[in-house]
């Protein structure tokens, strides 16, 4: 009888205990849970924005050009957007070299560089509002000319914010427009210190930096037919190095500087050649086609070349082994693309390249060789884009336009700014200056 | 002792008795000439049903026909305010032999359990299965919602390479009952303050997500932001 008894009786204790147990388990989820109790989640695949920079008034006598400068300079990386300084209020501006975050975070600025300038002397520093009043960068620069000092200061900028130096102080050759005739000239990546570098007195175009930066190969008419010559970066008298009969023309530098990629015609033919730059001797000749070829363009590393050939009809964009053979068609968009420029980052397997649209419109697209997509970088309705050459960082395009000038633009932000006003064409961008 | 013997050989002569008188029976049976079996079959006569001619509705597969409609009485009896309502629970009988630490328990067992969230309802699906939309899928499609909303105002600084996101950061915050975010806190940095300003940000431009839907119990998130 007892063991009757019991049973339920226990039973009645395990079913409290589980009823219980259950209750409080409920009870306990509900609970708000701790901050190390709240799930994670991970956001990857993040959009691009350019930082809001501030350049403020800046001190000392070369205070001016230094902002103008920094300002410019900044707004051609694409990687900034410069706020307009009216906007800061009179506290701001006389700030100086001090530094309040919660001012300028009021402002919406999430950069902020001070700068005195003192003939060529600079001091400067970079804030990042978010971090509070310390600088993240704080340096000084001597040079000759302020203008200098600023460019190293905004490549150390670059630097600091993306990781990856800035290209100032390159400069960009370009065929313009003089009396009559076309000259090789160049500019600071900024449009500035505009530098006529030959007097061929006649049509000179189609420059080619070095690697090195030290010469710049053209192709002149000066002796009646298109010539390849070579003349000193900083301008003077140019030596011909390639006259063959016919065409000598649209030079590429091996990234070694010991070979130049021409266009040579004096077989009937144009053919794409690789010379000596010392005597303009024949190396080799890299195809073998009753088409037409022409513009090549070393890769990076050396091992390829892009050219442009109407072998399968069009003129098209193709790939070839720099000692020749092999040759793989690119683009198999448009009727007419022209003018291919490797990326010069090995990272970065890019061809920008020239190509007319159904239109008839001129624009500037980056075909991409791992996925093969091919964008249009230029907006449309802005006359035609020609002719792109890569900064020495692979970050920003060069090209010149019918809206007149030479225009630069980040893909990746696509932001655009016109940094020379004179008629230009072939433009070609010299590499990073030596620090 | 004498009378239990006389007993024991007296069953035996019995049993010996029984099972020759069985012996006998069967060897007799056996013995006797077996005469042949003859079954006698009573045959039926059947016509030959000819096509085309109605078949008997005996023979026809039977149909289940619609279930009758309820006598008018049945609807009388639902609207007589007369009528008694069934007892919707059995009266409990409370056991006078439960103890008091038993009572007790299944008390505060009511209590918890008054706090704790309903069930969800059996109808009504957000996934489409019959069995409804469990507390887990309803938090994995919340969460996805607010991780779109986020990513909109995710934007890391142009020409940011990977290398410079070595680690990435972490962004707390909280979630009101109208999505509301609020406390956003960098819990982690990545190192670089503007990789940590893009993330906090992120969050910040967000301002409002969806609200949890009923029974969620995601009340705040943390946030890695990677590239």
């Amino acid at each position: 009888m007892q063991k009757v008894i019991g049973q339920p009786r226990w039973a009645g204790v395990l079913a409290a205990s589980i009823l219980l147990t259950a209750a409080t388990g409920a009870a306990r989820a509900e609970t708000p849970a701790g901050d190390e109790d709240l799930p994670a989640i991970t956001l990857s695949g993040a959009g691009v924005q350019m930082l809001r920079l501030a350049v403020p008034r800046a001190e000392g006598d070369s205070g001016a050009a230094a902002v103008e400068t920094m300002s410019k300079d900044m707004d051609i990386t694409g990687l900034f957007q410069v706020l307009d300084p009216a906007s800061f209020p009179a506290q701001l501006q006389s700030e100086g070299m001090a530094f309040s975050s919660a001012l300028w975070t009021q402002v919406g600025a999430q950069v902020v560089i001070k700068m005195k300038a003192s003939g060529g002397a600079l001091e400067g520093k970079v804030f990042v509002v978010a971090r509070g009043d310390t600088p993240t960068l704080a340096k000084s620069y001597r040079n000759a000319d302020i203008r200098d000092a600023v460019h190293e200061f905004a490549n150390d900028i670059v630097l600091s914010t993306t990781g990856r130096r800035g290209v100032f102080g390159s400069r960009i050759a370009f065929a313009m427009s003089g009396h009559g005739s076309h000259e090789i000239g160049s500019v600071d990546m900024d449009g500035g210190r505009m530098a006529a570098l030959t007097k061929m007195g006649s049509d000179s175009l189609l420059p080619a930096y070095s690697p090195g930066g030290a010469e710049i190969a053209f192709t002149s008419y000066a002796r009646n037919n298109p010539d390849l010559w070579i003349v000193s970066s900083g301008g003077g008298r140019a030596r011909r190095v390639s006259k063959q009969p016919g065409l000598n023309t649209g030079a590429s530098w091996s990234p070694d500087g010991r070979s130049i990629a021409l266009t040579l015609s004096h077989e009937g033919n144009s053919e794409i050649y690789r010379i000596s730059p010392d005597d303009g001797r024949i190396l080799g000749r890299l195809t073998q086609s009753p088409a037409i070829d022409s513009s090549p363009s070393y890769s990076p590393d050396g091992s390829q070349i892009a050219f442009v050939s109407n072998r399968q009809g069009s003129p098209q964009i193709f790939v070839m082994s720099s000692s020749g053979g092999g040759a793989k068609r690119v683009t198999f968009q448009g009727k007419y693309n022209q003018t291919p420029r490797f990326c010069p980052r090995t990272d970065k397997p890019q061809i920008a390249f020239t190509g007319r649209d159904e239109k008839g419109v001129f624009d500037v697209f980056i075909l991409d060789l791992k996925t093969s997509r091919i964008d249009r970088i230029v907006p449309q309705a802005k006359g035609s884009n020609l002719d792109p050459t890569w900064s020495p960082d692979g970050r920003l395009l060069a090209y010149t336009s019918t809206r007149g000038g030479l225009f630069v633009y980040n893909p990746e932000t696509h932001h655009e700014v016109q940094v020379w006003k004179g008629a230009a064409s072939s433009p070609s961008w010299g590499p990073a200056p030596r620090r | 002792m004498r009378r239990g013997s006389r007993r024991s050989f007296s069953g035996l002569l019995i049993t010996l008795a029984l099972h020759g008188i069985i012996f006998w029976t069967v060897k007799t049976a056996h013995s006797r000439p077996q005469e042949p079996l003859i079954v006698q079959r009573d045959f039926v006569q059947a016509e030959m049903v000819k096509l085309g001619k109605p078949r008997d509705k005996f023979w026809l597969p039977k149909v289940h026909a619609a279930p009758p409609p309820p006598p008018p009485d049945a609807i009388k009896l639902a609207d007589d305010p007369n009528a008694k309502a069934a007892p919707v629970e059995a009266p409990k009988i409370e056991d006078p032999k439960t103890s008091k630490d038993v009572r007790r328990a299944l008390e505060r067992a009511q209590k918890l359990s008054a706090l704790a969230v309903p069930d969800e309802p059996d109808e009504g699906s957000l996934t489409g299965s019959k069995s409804g939309t469990s507390d887990h899928e309803i938090g994995d499609q919340y969460i996805a919602s607010i991780k779109g909303a986020l990513l909109q105002n995710y934007n890391l600084p142009a020409g940011m390479n990977a290398d410079q996101i070595p680690t990435p950061p972490m962004v707390r915050f909280r979630i009101a009952t109208d999505g509301t975010l609020s406390d956003i806190k960098l819990t982690k940095t990545s190192g670089n303050p503007l990789v940590d300003d893009a993330c906090v940000s992120a969050a910040q431009l967000t301002r409002r997500v969806p609200p949890p839907p009923p029974g969620s119990k995601v009340h705040g998130l943390n946030v890695a932001c990677e590239k």
